[in-house]
């Protein structure tokens, strides 16, 4: 059992104040057989109303909006985890959405052999990966589809999810993308569940591992549109920089 | 059906300016009429002001072109089927608030007009149905309008277009303090609306003493404030 | 039945003038330019006896309560998957299907609120279900103000010929609006916009249901709660929304980011109970090609009772003797690519060369849950006038069925004729016109 202290900070700057911001935010850890929340605090800036609720696949979710006109948009997720093995037990998820093809995790095969069991199927996908994909910051987009990536062959951490995940399944092993946060300082990071049969275990194909622990698991779903950590929408002309910092540290 | 009593932003806006367009469509009738009448004893001085201020931009040659395009060119925004055109967009908008029979009176003009166009009827009488239609327009909507703030805005925009197009032709004092009192006749209906620093400055320049339309720097100002006067 | 009707066909060119006058029109792009063009009306009506409409309106009823029946059951229990009546597959892998629906419960447990139902009648007299529209059928208004201005030009015809009153459908729709919105605050219809083909229909609903036509922009949620925005911040509170807006456009949040058609969050202020949704969110589960086959079976499953509708015929080759049957018979079938929405992916066997027929085939034994085959249905013919000639023409009805507390169907319908004398399809973009649909009082 691990104990970490996890903080994320989030500030949307608008070039001019905006009369209507609606957002949509999955920034809370999740709690899991593995996962447990000790304790949590949440600051958001004034004049924002927010509501905690769940999404269709399970997840947190906080949302809410404000229509007074304002000139920024801050919050602060920060608390304590504590973390078991990375071995989530099946709750009766509906397994064949997880098994189907999205928009951006589509793909044509690559000659790849994978042995017959799941464990050894993703660790060979996730070999794969590492041998064939380049991890180049900034050379994608969150539009950025397995099938570009496997032509490209390069990308982030959400790229090789994703083509973990189209390549997952295509062996029919259900798959499903995560955000989170990974020991350290810097962005959220983006790995892969797949189903054993009994639990969900985790790969994080950009470090090409199965995960064990320094992980802290924010939402999942069928690939990044299910679970984006921040989704927001607002009127006007303005345009916006948004300044994102991560901290998880083991305690 | 619970009655909603709130006009979107939107919503204020079409209003407003449909009431414009169409007062442009009738008062431009008038005045055209009017131009006509006086071409027909072909008296130069007689007809060319009022020629003139209907085609600012002089695109115009020959008299018979002059009366077409301003009946039928929708490529030039002062004509009549321009304004009407416009009317439409916005009333199309409208409809649950005007009604259907109230719309009605707008696709019938637009539609003769074009029919008008496609014969290159000259004779300005043709489109003398689109006057009593706009006077049916204006009945239909006061008796069918549900909402009192929505036609408000309308006449709003009706009488704004009077007066600027009065200011336009330059009418005398009289015509003019006369539309301008219909003006704020509508602003004490809804004073959210106006801009009262601009309604103070238009009550000092709209007095007997100061009142020169020759002065082309008093008149534009005057016209710039009453495009100023709604907030919306 | 003795129809007297030659006035009324007489009067052909007044009745179009009045359509002009009433604006009765629907959008056209055409190499990205919007067009509005007059919907062309052909002024003999299709004519349904009163026994031939008593047996469609109590089969409409009965199909719209099992598909009903069934999307509740899919956002929750999943009854009918688990007792194996319709494989899951066909659910999940649906486009209509919409995880985000899951356990929401819609005001009354209505999904369907107005269904639109495709039927044709074959030279044998019997009725045919061809497709059922479930999300946002329109084309309504139509026969509605061809009624109101027929009656102006010819009231002769109503006199003479006992025809059931049409224009009532604002009344199903404001009453079921009521009944959806309970008490919460205004209703509205959420228009795309001007330039969307159908805002002839959803600007002539609001005028004649009294509900509030609102635009993209005009809503907004707050506390969970929707309202309408008016000028110097005022606002009202929304308690239903007929939306005529798509619904991966209706929550920017949750579905396409792009869109801004939506309310964002209101799929929050729906799932807390705050607002009504018309049509419900994911109902494309329902009105899904390969969904279609099992619709009779839901009838039989959630009610109880024999299916009173026939589908065309239709095989599955998911199913293996439907397989078999696909694949020795292609030839003479209808062929529909399950993925594929509208008139596209459909292909008459009989059309086909022997190469093609080869790689229809290929194409199912590779992907057999893809497609589905119908036997071709000979249509009836209904008389339409064109320019001064009697000519036949193929034509569908859409009958509407709306429920709110209550399961109506609406006593006429939009008859969509094919001008082209070779084609089967009815569409208005694809230059179809309409009739207007007489049910007969006696």
């Amino acid at each position: 059992m691990k104990r970490y202290l996890y903080n994320y900070q989030t500030i949307v700057d608008f070039s001019e104040a905006v009369p209507f911001h609606a957002v949509m935010l999955r920034c809370q850890p999740a709690g899991n057989a593995c996962q447990t929340v000790e304790q949590e605090h949440l600051v958001v800036s004034p004049d924002y109303w927010l509501q905690a609720g769940c999404d269709a696949f399970g997840n947190r979710i906080l949302y809410g909006g404000s229509t007074e006109p304002h000139g920024s948009f801050a919050y602060v997720s920060t608390g304590i985890v504590t973390t078991d093995v990375y071995q989530i037990k099946y709750a009766g998820e509906n397994l064949f959405m997880y098994k189907q093809p999205t928009t951006l995790t589509a793909i044509q095969e690559p000659l790849l052999a994978t042995p017959d069991n799941v464990l050894g199927a993703a660790s060979a996908i996730c070999d794969w990966l590492s041998d064939n994909i380049v991890y180049q910051p900034q050379c994608t987009t969150v539009e950025t589809t397995a099938s570009e990536v496997l032509e490209r062959k390069r990308g982030v951490c959400q790229d090789f999810a994703h083509l973990m995940i189209a390549l997952c399944r295509q062996r029919g092993i259900p798959a499903r993308y995560v955000n989170g946060f990974i020991v350290g300082e810097g962005e959220t990071h983006a790995w892969v569940e797949v189903f054993d049969g009994y639990s969900w275990l985790g790969f994080d194909p950009t470090h090409a591992r199965r995960i064990s622990d320094g992980y802290v698991k924010l939402a999942h779903g069928r690939d990044v549109r299910d679970c984006s950590v921040s989704r927001g929408l607002y009127t006007g002309q303005a345009t916006q920089q948004t300044t994102i910092h991560v901290t998880l540290q083991e305690i | 059906m619970v009655k909603n009593t709130i006009i979107s932003a939107a919503k204020a806006n079409s209003l407003y300016w449909l009431g414009r367009y169409e007062e442009r469509v009738y008062v431009t009738l008038h005045l055209l009429r009017k131009c006509y009448d006086k071409m027909i004893d072909g008296d130069f001085d007689d007809y060319w002001p009022i020629r003139q201020r209907l085609d600012v931009a002089g695109r115009y040659k020959t008299n018979e072109e002059f009366t077409l395009g301003i009946m039928y060119d929708d490529s030039n925004p002062d004509t009549v089927i321009a304004a009407q055109t416009r009317a439409m967009d916005n009333a199309i908008l409208l409809r649950e608030d005007i009604l259907s029979e109230t719309l009605s009176y707008l696709e019938m003009s637009l539609a003769l007009m074009k029919e008008c166009r496609g014969k290159q009827e000259k004779n300005v009488i043709c489109m003398q149905p689109v006057i009593d239609w706009s006077l049916a327009f204006w009945g239909s909507a006061e008796q069918r309008l549900k909402n009192h703030k929505a036609l408000y805005l309308m006449m709003m925009g009706r009488n704004i277009e009077n007066l600027d197009m009065l200011l336009r032709f330059d009418y005398d004092f009289e015509r003019i303090a006369l539309a301008y009192d219909s003006v704020k006749h509508y602003f004490r209906q809804m004073p959210n609306i106006v801009d009262e620093q601009v309604e103070e400055q238009l009550d000092g320049l709209l007095v007997q003493e100061r009142f020169d339309l020759g002065d082309v720097e008093y008149k534009n100002g005057l016209l710039k404030l009453i495009n100023q006067l709604v907030k919306l | 039945m003795n129809i007297r009707i030659n006035e009324l066909i007489d009067s052909r060119d007044t009745v179009n003038k009045w359509m002009e006058r009433f604006g009765v029109r629907f959008g056209v792009y055409k190499h990205g330019v919007f067009n509005e063009q007059l919907f062309p009306f052909d002024s003999i009506p299709r004519i349904i006896s009163h026994s031939d409409w008593a047996y469609l309106e109590k089969g409409l009823k009965q199909r719209v309560t099992a598909l009903n029946k069934f999307l509740w059951d899919v956002y929750h229990d999943k009854r009918i998957i688990k007792d194996g009546i319709v494989p899951e597959e066909f659910v999940y892998s649906s486009k209509g299907y919409m995880p985000e629906c899951e356990g929401i419960n819609p005001t009354g447990g209505v999904y369907a609120h107005i269904a639109g139902i495709d039927l044709v009648e074959g030279k044998d007299g019997q009725w045919y279900v061809l497709e059922d529209n479930l999300r946002i059928p329109s084309g309504a208004s139509y026969p509605m103000i061809a009624r109101e201005i027929t009656r102006k030009v010819s009231p002769q015809t109503f006199t003479q010929n006992a025809v059931t009153e049409n224009r009532n459908y604002s009344k199903l729709l404001s009453t079921m609006m009521d009944e959806m919105n309970d008490g919460r605050g205004i209703s509205v219809i959420l228009t795309p916009g001007r330039y969307n083909s159908a805002y002839f229909e959803h600007s002539y609903f609001a005028e004649k249901t009294g509900a509030t036509l609102a635009y993209p922009g005009d809503l907004f949620v707050e506390d969970n709660k929707v309202y309408y925005a008016g000028i110097y911040k005022e606002k009202t509170r929304v308690g239903c929304i007929y939306r005529r807006v798509s619904d991966e456009y209706m929550d920017p949040l949750l579905f396409e980011a792009s869109s801004l058609l939506g309310i964002p969050n209101v799929m929050q202020a729906y799932k807390a109970g705050n607002v009504a949704l018309i049509n419900a969110i994911g109902n494309g589960v329902a009105d899904d090609k390969g969904i279609y086959y099992f619709v009779p079976k839901m009838v039989e499953y959630y009610l109880g009772e024999k299916p009173i509708l026939q589908n065309a015929p239709t095989y599955l080759p998911y199913f293996k003797k439907d397989y078999d049957y696909v694949l020795e018979n292609i030839q003479r079938l209808v062929i529909k690519d399950v993925s594929e929405a509208g008139g596209y992916g459909v292909v008459f066997g009989k059309d086909l060369s022997k190469e093609q027929l080869e790689e229809l085939r290929n194409l199912i034994i590779d992907q057999p849950r893809r497609w589905i085959a119908q036997e071709v249905i000979d249509f009836k013919d209904l008389e339409i006038l064109e320019e001064d000639k009697l000519v036949e023409r193929k034509a569908d009805l859409r009958a509407f069925v709306v429920s709110g507390k209550e399961t109506h169907v609406w006593s006429s319908g939009l008859t969509r004729f094919s001008r082209n004398p070779d084609s089967f399809v009815v569409n208005s973009s694809q230059g179809g016109g309409f009739k207007d649909t007489w049910v007969m009082e006696e």
